[in-house]
Protein backbone atom coordinates (compact mmCIF):
# COMPACT_ATOMS: atom_id res chain seq x y z
CA UNK A 1 0.00 0.00 0.00
CA UNK A 2 1.78 2.93 -1.31
CA UNK A 3 2.30 5.85 1.66
CA UNK A 4 3.89 9.16 1.43
CA UNK A 5 7.12 9.60 3.60
CA UNK A 6 7.56 13.09 4.78
CA UNK A 7 10.96 12.23 6.19
CA UNK A 8 12.23 10.59 3.26
CA UNK A 9 15.75 13.29 3.43
CA UNK A 10 15.76 13.39 6.97
CA UNK A 11 18.31 11.95 9.45
CA UNK A 12 16.78 9.41 11.07
CA UNK A 13 18.61 9.05 14.82
CA UNK A 14 20.49 5.92 14.21
CA UNK A 15 20.08 3.65 17.71
CA UNK A 16 23.49 3.51 18.48
CA UNK A 17 24.88 0.37 20.43
CA UNK A 18 26.09 0.31 24.28
CA UNK A 19 29.37 -1.94 25.35
CA UNK A 20 27.93 -1.89 28.73
CA UNK A 21 25.17 -3.58 29.80
CA UNK A 22 26.54 -6.60 31.33
CA UNK A 23 26.69 -7.80 35.18
CA UNK A 24 27.25 -11.00 37.04
CA UNK A 25 24.32 -12.62 39.28
CA UNK A 26 24.08 -11.07 42.48
CA UNK A 27 25.96 -13.23 45.71
CA UNK A 28 23.39 -12.45 48.72
CA UNK A 29 26.20 -11.60 50.84
CA UNK A 30 25.71 -10.17 54.03
CA UNK A 31 24.99 -10.61 57.47
CA UNK A 32 22.33 -13.29 57.45
CA UNK A 33 22.20 -13.64 61.73
CA UNK A 34 22.49 -10.49 64.19
CA UNK A 35 23.55 -9.52 67.43
CA UNK A 36 20.90 -11.36 69.93
CA UNK A 37 19.61 -14.01 67.53
CA UNK A 38 19.44 -17.71 69.00
CA UNK A 39 21.40 -19.64 66.01
CA UNK A 40 21.90 -23.51 65.93
CA UNK A 41 25.11 -25.45 65.16
CA UNK A 42 26.08 -25.15 61.38
CA UNK A 43 23.94 -22.12 61.21
CA UNK A 44 25.27 -19.51 58.66
CA UNK A 45 26.35 -15.97 60.34
CA UNK A 46 27.69 -14.08 57.56
CA UNK A 47 28.30 -14.33 53.45
CA UNK A 48 31.46 -11.92 53.10
CA UNK A 49 34.71 -11.62 50.47
CA UNK A 50 37.54 -11.47 52.56
CA UNK A 51 36.82 -11.18 56.36
CA UNK A 52 35.63 -7.89 56.58
CA UNK A 53 34.55 -9.45 60.48
CA UNK A 54 36.63 -12.29 61.32
CA UNK A 55 35.07 -15.67 63.28
CA UNK A 56 35.55 -15.45 67.06
CA UNK A 57 34.13 -18.16 69.69
CA UNK A 58 32.35 -21.27 68.55
CA UNK A 59 32.83 -19.68 64.81
CA UNK A 60 34.00 -21.33 61.81
CA UNK A 61 35.08 -19.70 58.75
CA UNK A 62 34.69 -21.75 55.55
CA UNK A 63 36.84 -21.18 52.53
CA UNK A 64 34.97 -19.00 50.95
CA UNK A 65 35.29 -16.71 53.86
CA UNK A 66 31.58 -17.69 55.57
CA UNK A 67 31.27 -17.84 58.80
CA UNK A 68 28.65 -20.04 60.74
CA UNK A 69 28.02 -21.18 64.13
CA UNK A 70 29.87 -24.41 65.49
CA UNK A 71 27.13 -24.66 68.57
CA UNK A 72 24.16 -23.53 69.49
CA UNK A 73 23.50 -20.84 71.46
CA UNK A 74 23.24 -16.48 70.78
CA UNK A 75 24.68 -14.55 68.21
CA UNK A 76 27.17 -11.11 69.23
CA UNK A 77 28.95 -8.77 67.30
CA UNK A 78 32.04 -7.01 69.01
CA UNK A 79 35.24 -5.04 68.12
CA UNK A 80 38.42 -6.48 67.64
CA UNK A 81 41.19 -4.00 68.19
CA UNK A 82 40.77 -0.56 66.74
CA UNK A 83 39.51 -1.25 62.55
CA UNK A 84 38.30 -5.04 63.25
CA UNK A 85 34.84 -6.79 64.19
CA UNK A 86 34.21 -10.11 65.33
CA UNK A 87 31.21 -12.88 65.92
CA UNK A 88 30.91 -15.32 68.82
CA UNK A 89 28.32 -17.56 69.80
CA UNK A 90 27.97 -17.82 73.19
CA UNK A 91 26.15 -21.28 74.84
CA UNK A 92 22.75 -20.59 75.59
CA UNK A 93 22.75 -22.09 79.04
CA UNK B 1 22.85 18.49 3.36
CA UNK B 2 20.81 17.39 0.28
CA UNK B 3 22.39 17.20 -3.21
CA UNK B 4 20.57 17.71 -5.93
CA UNK B 5 21.83 17.13 -9.25
CA UNK B 6 19.62 17.51 -12.89
CA UNK B 7 21.58 17.29 -15.89
CA UNK B 8 19.84 18.72 -19.14
CA UNK B 9 20.17 18.36 -23.13
CA UNK B 10 21.17 20.82 -25.18
CA UNK B 11 17.31 21.72 -25.73
CA UNK B 12 17.02 21.98 -21.98
CA UNK B 13 15.49 19.38 -21.66
CA UNK B 14 15.83 17.55 -18.22
CA UNK B 15 17.79 14.34 -18.73
CA UNK B 16 17.83 12.83 -15.05
CA UNK B 17 17.41 13.89 -11.56
CA UNK B 18 19.46 12.58 -8.62
CA UNK B 19 18.63 13.70 -5.16
CA UNK B 20 20.67 12.47 -1.94
CA UNK B 21 21.72 13.27 1.50
CA UNK B 22 19.88 14.79 4.54
CA UNK B 23 18.55 17.70 4.76
CA UNK B 24 19.66 18.08 8.73
CA UNK B 25 17.71 20.79 9.56
CA UNK B 26 15.51 19.11 12.76
CA UNK B 27 16.23 15.76 14.13
CA UNK B 28 13.99 13.35 11.92
CA UNK B 29 10.22 13.23 12.50
CA UNK B 30 10.53 17.78 12.32
CA UNK B 31 12.56 18.58 9.63
CA UNK B 32 10.84 20.75 7.39
CA UNK B 33 12.77 20.95 4.69
CA UNK B 34 13.23 17.01 4.17
CA UNK B 35 9.82 17.10 4.53
CA UNK B 36 9.19 20.01 1.59
CA UNK B 37 11.69 17.79 -0.54
CA UNK B 38 10.02 14.50 0.37
CA UNK B 39 6.80 15.79 -0.75
CA UNK B 40 7.49 17.40 -3.62
CA UNK B 41 9.57 14.09 -5.13
CA UNK B 42 6.86 11.82 -4.35
CA UNK B 43 3.51 13.65 -4.84
CA UNK B 44 5.11 14.29 -8.80
CA UNK B 45 6.01 10.31 -9.16
CA UNK B 46 2.53 9.57 -7.62
CA UNK B 47 1.30 11.72 -10.17
CA UNK B 48 3.26 10.15 -13.51
CA UNK B 49 1.90 6.66 -12.31
CA UNK B 50 -1.59 7.47 -12.11
CA UNK B 51 -2.48 10.73 -13.97
CA UNK B 52 -0.22 9.65 -17.05
CA UNK B 53 0.48 6.01 -16.62
CA UNK B 54 4.05 6.75 -16.94
CA UNK B 55 6.73 5.20 -14.36
CA UNK B 56 10.53 6.16 -15.51
CA UNK B 57 13.09 4.42 -14.57
CA UNK B 58 14.04 5.59 -11.29
CA UNK B 59 15.23 4.66 -7.76
CA UNK B 60 13.87 6.05 -4.27
CA UNK B 61 15.19 4.83 -0.98
CA UNK B 62 15.95 6.93 2.09
CA UNK B 63 18.11 9.42 1.46
CA UNK B 64 18.48 8.63 -2.01
CA UNK B 65 15.98 9.56 -5.41
CA UNK B 66 17.47 8.97 -8.97
CA UNK B 67 15.26 9.30 -11.90
CA UNK B 68 16.00 9.76 -15.67
CA UNK B 69 13.45 10.91 -18.52
CA UNK B 70 12.00 7.97 -20.70
CA UNK B 71 12.85 8.20 -24.35
CA UNK B 72 10.84 6.68 -25.93
CA UNK B 73 7.28 8.55 -25.19
CA UNK B 74 4.87 10.36 -27.53
CA UNK B 75 5.20 14.04 -28.18
CA UNK B 76 1.90 14.97 -25.64
CA UNK B 77 2.60 12.32 -23.31
CA UNK B 78 6.40 13.86 -23.43
CA UNK B 79 5.17 17.24 -22.69
CA UNK B 80 3.07 16.30 -19.97
CA UNK B 81 5.91 14.36 -18.03
CA UNK B 82 8.26 17.10 -18.73
CA UNK B 83 5.67 19.75 -17.28
CA UNK B 84 5.36 17.76 -14.41
CA UNK B 85 9.20 17.15 -13.71
CA UNK B 86 9.57 20.62 -14.51
CA UNK B 87 7.73 21.62 -11.58
CA UNK B 88 9.10 19.15 -9.11
CA UNK B 89 12.54 20.81 -10.06
CA UNK B 90 11.35 24.45 -10.09
CA UNK B 91 9.56 23.38 -6.37
CA UNK B 92 13.10 22.06 -5.29
CA UNK B 93 15.14 24.71 -7.05
CA UNK B 94 12.75 27.18 -4.85
CA UNK B 95 13.03 25.29 -1.65
CA UNK B 96 16.87 25.43 -2.08
CA UNK B 97 16.69 29.26 -2.50
CA UNK B 98 14.63 29.44 0.82
CA UNK B 99 16.89 26.73 2.38
CA UNK B 100 20.77 27.34 0.75
CA UNK B 101 22.16 25.34 4.09
CA UNK B 102 20.26 22.66 3.52
CA UNK B 103 19.58 22.20 -0.29
CA UNK B 104 22.39 22.26 -2.93
CA UNK B 105 20.51 22.94 -6.62
CA UNK B 106 22.99 22.63 -9.13
CA UNK B 107 22.02 21.67 -13.10
CA UNK B 108 24.49 20.61 -15.34
CA UNK B 109 24.35 21.32 -19.11
CA UNK B 110 25.16 18.21 -21.44
CA UNK B 111 26.32 19.26 -24.83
Amino acid sequence: MRSIDLQLFAHKKGVGSSRNGRDSNAKRLGVKKYGGQMVTSGNILIRQRGTRINPGINVGKGKDDTLFALTDGFVAYERLGKHKKRVNVYPAN
Amino acid sequence: MVRVRITRDQDSNPLSVEIKGHALFAPGGSDIVCAAVSVLVQSVLYAMEDLLGIKPPQKLREGYFSLSAPQEMESSENEKFLLLLETMLLGLKETAKAYPDHIDYKEIAIT
